[in-house]
């Protein structure tokens, strides 16, 4: 039992607690008193243990609720970006066409309905690092922001989740979550400033994870454009050639082939250019601080903004073959139905990534 | 050292106790001759000890097998700061009560 009440402190405190407890409960009949109450109060410190003090960390007062407070807020808004992508996509897009069967489209509802849930974990989550923070830190608006992290993200399950719950508690959740980041964001500034690690990465490293991300940027670029021109406009008008519905979409809609291809050309070349220009960066002496985690930073960011800037990219596209063929503007083929999951994971990811910025080592108070 | 952000009965008890052993004491004779349960000392003294009120040690070799026994004792500015802490806190006690015998005392002349 003292073993797993020891589990819930700090590590550098642990195993001088634990020690400290065994050795009050073999010798709680000397004092005249029980074991059980030993017990208690371990249990009661493992609860309030002040686990901020540098003593138990091996870092200066307030790392502890800074650090906490960056996950939290980081979790936060990688929720944040995937609801909103599943707002923004009416909940998730579901192929159509030749290729959606009756398997292919139950597996995409199955996904939307996965990746909600998903969401409102890490939204919870979020707000549980936020309460670790608050707790730590205990100034006053740390207490506000302990409120609206716990109520924010529970009114947003509770509206989401729960049959016949009114249709105002998920956008106050959203509201009071909002709130929350402030709140989190107040904390975060009134922590005393502490000096940043400066982190750097061997060139060797640097290179080999730059390319990586960038073949991956590449990557999701080339098949979202191909997708925009080729894959979803057959998707949408199934049964037809391709020549035939470019050629349709120009006579009956005026449709202007080289002003769209080149509008995804420049989408393309934006986000590619981009990945390639990191690299570059890398590869200098000058982008030494670039270490894996800050460069998988930029490369997710990148996949994620191109997901996103491929709706502006393809717009015309859509409105297009909408008004030619007389279906909807929205997108049809598998990898339109799947980029902006991958999107919206890409910067949700991001923004994790972010938060987890390693800590630094911990020194071991003075074994006395 | 840090001033305590709140100073309650408990704490007063585990202060006195701290002073008038004047030594390192063991944290369940501390338990027991304060009368409260480990609940409330475990962590006071946890808070002492981070304020920087209460330092701890092992206790040196002994003949007894296991794990050791973890003994606390003021630091040179924590028994300074104890004293006065404890002496504010009686006076703030004692206060009302001397207040109500002079009330007595007043009415009983009159």
């Amino acid at each position: 039992m003292l073993r797993l009440l020891a589990l819930f402190l700090p590590p550098l405190a642990r195993m001088r607690y634990l020690e400290e407890w065994r050795a009050d409960a073999a010798g709680a009949a000397d004092a005249g008193l029980s074991r059980r109450s030993v017990v208690l109060g371990a249990a009661v410190l493992s609860f309030t243990l002040d686990r901020d003090l540098p003593a138990h960390t091996g870092e200066p007062r307030g790392m502890l609720p800074r650090r906490r407070a960056r996950r939290g807020l980081a979790l936060l808004c990688a929720a944040g970006v995937i609801l909103s992508g599943a707002i923004l996509t009416g909940g998730g897009i579901v192929p159509e066409g030749v290729a959606a069967t009756a398997g292919v489209v139950a597996l995409f509802k199955g996904a939307a309905w996965v990746v909600v849930r998903v969401a409102v974990l890490i939204a919870v989550l979020g707000a549980v690092y936020l309460i670790g923070a608050v707790r730590t830190a205990a100034t006053r608006t740390a207490r506000a922001t302990l409120v609206a992290a716990a109520v924010g993200p529970a009114a947003v399950v509770a509206g989401v989740l729960v049959p016949g719950a009114p249709w105002w508690l998920a956008p106050v959740g959203f509201l009071v979550v909002l709130l929350g980041l402030v709140g989190g964001v107040a904390v975060l500034g009134g922590t005393r400033p502490i000096g940043l690690a400066h982190r750097r990465a061997p060139r060797r490293t640097r290179i080999t994870a730059a390319a990586l991300g960038a073949l991956g940027v590449i990557a999701v670029v080339v098949v979202g454009g191909i997708d925009m021109l080729i894959w979803n406009p057959l998707a949408k008008v199934p049964g037809m050639e391709l020549q035939t519905i470019y050629a349709t979409m120009v006579s009956r809609d005026g449709f202007n082939i080289g002003a769209n291809v080149g509008a995804v050309m420049v989408w393309a070349g934006i986000w590619i250019a981009l990945a390639v220009l990191v690299v570059g960066f890398a590869a200098l002496r000058d982008g030494r601080a670039l270490t894996p985690r800050r460069l998988a930073i930029l490369m997710l960011g990148f996949v994620g903004g191109a997901v996103f800037f491929r709706f502006f990219a393809g717009f015309g596209y859509g409105m297009s073959i909408a008004d030619t063929f007389g279906t909807n503007g929205g997108d049809a083929s598998i990898v339109s139905a799947t980029l902006p999951y991958l999107g919206q994971f890409a910067l949700a990811a991001a923004a994790v990534a972010f938060g987890w910025a390693p800590r630094a080592e911990p020194r071991p108070a003075a074994a006395v | 050292m840090t001033p305590l952000a709140r100073i309650t009965p408990a704490t007063v008890d585990v202060l006195r106790v701290l002073l008038e052993d004047g030594a390192s004491v063991w944290g369940m004779l501390v338990i027991k001759r304060t009368g409260r349960p480990a609940g409330s000392v475990y962590p006071i003294l946890e808070r002492l000890e981070g304020a920087g009120w209460v330092s701890s040690s092992w206790e040196p070799e002994t003949e007894r097998s296991g794990p050791r026994r973890r003994l606390y004792e003021l630091t040179h500015d924590g028994a300074e700061a104890a004293r006065s802490a404890v002496a504010r806190f009686e006076a703030a006690h004692q206060a009302p009560v001397r207040a109500v015998r002079v009330a007595r005392i007043a009415g009983s002349v009159a």
